[in-house]
C-alpha cells in the first residue's frame, strides 16, 4: 500500500513523514496544468502513464479525489481517504515536510511558490469553467431574435386587428407593450373609464386623451365574445415581452463569467451578439481587430471590395453607445479605436486572462476625448453618413435587425439615401 | 487626542479619527490601491483603508466585542467564501507579508475579483472551489491558525467541522458567522443558532464563543471555536 501526497510542487510517495517525489513540476506552468488536470479529472493534462509505471501494481491511498479517480480509470487500485492520521498530518505539514526533503531550500519559498502555481491554477480552472458557455450565450442570443420576430409578428396582427375596432389607437400609442396592455386589459371601448386603468400606470393626462377618444372612434364594434381571442393574443405577445427581459437578465449574468472584459466594453448584448458573429468566444479571440470592427456589415464589406466604394466603418459595434452616439465625423476612428480593444479583451477571456475591463473602457473613454478635441468640428463638404436613427434599436424592445427596410443597415453607408420614416428624427448629441 | 487607535495590542486593527465620525481600519498592505471603494487615509505616513462593518461580518464582530486578537500578523487562515475578497483584504491587510490567506469562493464571477486581488497582494491565494470538500483543495491548503467560514448555506456547520478536522491547527481558532434565513426561514433564529451549535458541539470541537452581531447583520450570529 503507498500513500500518496498532492502538492504544488510535486506529487510524492509518503512513507511514515518521508516523501519521495513521485513527479516533481518543472516550473509554475507545469505545475498549474497538471494540479488543474487532476481537479477537472482530464486525463490529458496528468501524466499517468508516467505515475503508473512508479506506481506499480501497489494500492494506493491519496487525499486528492481527482487523483483517486484519474488513477482508478487506467486500472490502478486506489481509494480516496480523508482520515487517515499520517496523510492529514502530511497535508497539514507541506511546508516542513518539502524543507525536510530538500524540495526548497526554506518555507519562505514553499509559499511563494504556492502562491504563484496558487494563482495559475485558478486561473485554469476559471478558464475551463466558462468553456462550453459561450455556445449557451449564443443560442441565448439567436433566441433573442427569434422572439423580436415573433413579438413584431404578433404586434402587427393586434395592431391591425383591434385597429377595426379602434383605428385612432394606433398612432395615439407608439409603444408596443402599452398597446398590447390596453387590448388584453382594458378590451372594448365601451371600457375606456378610469377605474380600468387603474393598474396600467399611465399619466393621467393619457388616460383623458384615451377616453376621449374612446367615446368618438370611428370603429365597428367588438362585442365581449369577440374580444376574448385577441386579448389571449395581446396576453402572450406581452408574456414574449417579459420572457425577452428574463432572456437578457440570463444573458448579461452569465457573460459576467463568460466574458467579462468584452462585456465591460461592449456590454453584454452587443458581446454576445459578436461572439455569435463570430461562432464562439475562441474564434472571436482569434480575429483580427480589422476583423471584429465589420462583423455584422459583412455584405457591406463584401460589396465594399467588389465595387470599390468606401468599406464599411462599423458592424454591431456599432450599437455600443458611446460609437452610436458619437459625432459621426469622429466615429470611423472611435470604432477602430474600440475593436483594436475588444480583440485585447476577447484574448483575455478565452484564454484565461485577468480582468482588463475597467482599464480598457476608461482607455476607450481617453481616446474619445482626445478626437473630440482633436476634431471638434463637421470636417467641410462632406455629409452625416446616416446610419441608423437613435431609439431604433432598443426603446420598445426590438432590434434594428427587424427593421432593415426602414433604417438602413449599420455600415451600409447609404450616403445620402432618403429615410423613408418622416416621424423619428436622427438627433446627433452634442 | 490620539487620532488613531489601536483595538488590542496584538492585532493591528485599528479605529481612526475622521471628520465624520470614526471607523475600523486596517493598514493598506498596498499602498495607494482601494479594494471595494473603502476610503484610504493618511495618519503619520501610514496609510488606512476603513473597514466597513456593514459589509464585513469580522468587523461587525469585533465592534459586537470579539477580540481582535483572533486575527494576527504571520497568521495562517482559511477563509471559506471568500466572495470578491472584501473581508479577505483586510485579513490580507492583518496577517501581513508573513501570513497567508486561502480564500476559497465556489462562484467563478468572484474568484475572478480574488485572483485581480492576489495578483497585487501575495498573501492571497484564490482557490476555486467548494467548501463541501475539502480534500479537493488539499493539495495547495496546509495547516491553518484560523479557519473562518461565511458561506451563507444550509449546511454550514457540517462544512466548518470537515475544514477545521483537516487543516485547523491544534491550536488554532475557527469562526463561523451564521445566517439564521439560510439555513431555515420559517425557524426562530434561536433556534437555528442552537441546532448549529449542537452539529458543531457533537463533532468534538468546542465553542468558546458567542457573539450575536444582528445589530449589525440581521439575524446573524457568530460562534468562536477551537478543537
Ligand atoms: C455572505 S457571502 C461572503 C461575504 C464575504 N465573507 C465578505 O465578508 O466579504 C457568501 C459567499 O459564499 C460563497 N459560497 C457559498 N457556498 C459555498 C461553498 N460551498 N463553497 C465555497 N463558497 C461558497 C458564495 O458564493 C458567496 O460568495
Amino acid at each position: 500500500m503507498k500513500k500518496i501526497l498532492v502538492s504544488p510542487l510535486g506529487i510524492f510517495g509518503l512513507e511514515g513523514a518521508t516523501l519521495t517525489p513521485l513527479l516533481t513540476f518543472e516550473n509554475d506552468e507545469h505545475a498549474a496544468e497538471v494540479l488543474a488536470g487532476i481537479r477537472l479529472e482530464d486525463p490529458e493534462r496528468v501524466p499517468l502513464d508516467q505515475l503508473k509505471e512508479i506506481l506499480g501494481e501497489d494500492e494506493i491511498q491519496t487525499h486528492v479525489p481527482g487523483l483517486s479517480r484519474l488513477l482508478k480509470s487506467i486500472g490502478l487500485e486506489a481509494k480516496e481517504v480523508s482520515d487517515d492520521e499520517g496523510l492529514i498530518a502530511a497535508i497539514k505539514g507541506k511546508p516542513g515536510l518539502m524543507v525536510q526533503a530538500g524540495i526548497v531550500a526554506s518555507q519562505q519559498e514553499y509559499y511563494s511558490l504556492l502562491h504563484e502555481r496558487g494563482l495559475l491554477t485558478t486561473g485554469k480552472l476559471l478558464q475551463s469553467a466558462t468553456t462550453g458557455r459561450d455556445k449557451l450565450v449564443i443560442q441565448a442570443i439567436l433566441f433573442l431574435d427569434d422572439l423580436d420576430k415573433m413579438t413584431n409578428l404578433a404586434v402587427v396582427r393586434i395592431r391591425e386587428w383591434y385597429g377595426l375596432h379602434f383605428p385612432e389607437l394606433d398612432r395615439k400609442v407608439e409603444n408596443h407593450a402599452t398597446y398590447c396592455r390596453l387590448v388584453a386589459f382594458v378590451g372594448p371601448r365601451d371600457r375606456y373609464d378610469y377605474d380600468s386603468f387603474e393598474q396600467l400606470n399611465l399619466p393621467q393626462s393619457k388616460i383623458d386623451q384615451l377616453v376621449d377618444l374612446a367615446r368618438v372612434s370611428s370603429g365597428t364594434e367588438l362585442k365581449e365574445e369577440d374580444w376574448k381571442p385577441l386579448r389571449d393574443l395581446a396576453k402572450e405577445t406581452l408574456n414574449l415581452m417579459e420572457q425577452r427581459k428574463k432572456v437578457e437578465d440570463w444573458i448579461d449574468s452569465v457573460m459576467s463569467d463568460v466574458a467579462p472584459n468584452l462585456k465591460a466594453l461592449a456590454g453584454s448584448l452587443v458581446a454576445a451578439r459578436l461572439i455569435a458573429m463570430a461562432g464562439s468566444l475562441e474564434d472571436l479571440a482569434k480575429k483580427p481587430a480589422s476583423k471584429i470592427q465589420v462583423l455584422g456589415a459583412e455584405k457591406a464589406l463584401y460589396r465594399s471590395l467588389r465595387t470599390g466604394t468606401a468599406p464599411p466603418k462599423h458592424g454591431v459595434i456599432f450599437q455600443i453607445p458611446l460609437i452610436g452616439k458619437s459625432p459621426w465625423w469622429i466615429r470611423g476612428k472611435l470604432a477602430r479605436f474600440v475593436a483594436a480593444k475588444l480583440a485585447i479583451a476577447a484574448r483575455l477571456d478565452a484564454f484565461g486572462g485577468e480582468f482588463l475591463g475597467d482599464v480598457l473602457n476608461q482607455q476607450v473613454h481617453d481616446r474619445l476625448e482626445e478626437l473630440r478635441k482633436e476634431f471638434p468640428q463637421a470636417p467641410e463638404g462632406k455629409k452625416a453618413i446616416k446610419v441608423f436613427p437613435k431609439g431604433s434599436f432598443n426603446a420598445k424592445g426590438f432590434s434594428r435587425k427587424d427593421q432593415p427596410k426602414r433604417h438602413g443597415h449599420p455600415g451600409k453607408g447609404g450616403k445620402g439615401r432618403k429615410r423613408p420614416h418622416g416621424k423619428r428624427k436622427f438627433k446627433r448629441k452634442k | 487626542m490620539d487620532t488613531v487607535q489601536k483595538l488590542s495590542e496584538e492585532s493591528p486593527v485599528y479605529w481612526i479619527d475622521l471628520p465624520d465620525g470614526r471607523s475600523l481600519a486596517t493598514i493598506n498592505l498596498t499602498p495607494g490601491e482601494r479594494v471595494y471603494g473603502e476610503r484610504l487615509v493618511q495618519r503619520g505616513g501610514v496609510e488606512y483603508r476603513t473597514w466597513d462593518y456593514r459589509r464585513s461580518k469580522l468587523a461587525s464582530a469585533f465592534l459586537s466585542g470579539l477580540e481582535s486578537s483572533l486575527v494576527k500578523p504571520g497568521d495562517r487562515v482559511l477563509y471559506l467564501g471568500a466572495a470578491t475578497g472584501t473581508t479577505v483584504s483586510h485579513v490580507s491587510d492583518i496577517i501581513g507579508e508573513e501570513g497567508i490567506v486561502y480564500a476559497v469562493e465556489f462562484s467563478p464571477r468572484m474568484v475572478r475579483n480574488l485572483s485581480l486581488l492576489a495578483n497585487k497582494r501575495k498573501n492571497i491565494v484564490p482557490i476555486l472551489g467548494d467548501a463541501r470538500y475539502p480534500s479537493t483543495y488539499s493539495d495547495f491548503v496546509n495547516e491553518v491558525d484560523l479557519v473562518y467560514e461565511d458561506v451563507a448555506q444550509p449546511f454550514q456547520a457540517e462544512i466548518f467541522v470537515k475544514n477545521i478536522k483537516m487543516f485547523l491547527a491544534r491550536k488554532g481558532k475557527a469562526f463561523i458567522a451564521i445566517k439564521a434565513k439560510s439555513i431555515s426561514q420559517v425557524e426562530e433564529p434561536r433556534k437555528v443558532f442552537e441546532e448549529q451549535r449542537r452539529v458543531i458541539a457533537s463533532a468534538d470541537i468546542t465553542v468558546s464563543e458567542e457573539i450575536n452581531i444582528s445589530k449589525y447583520h440581521k439575524d446573524h450570529m457568530v460562534f468562536i471555536c477551537k478543537l
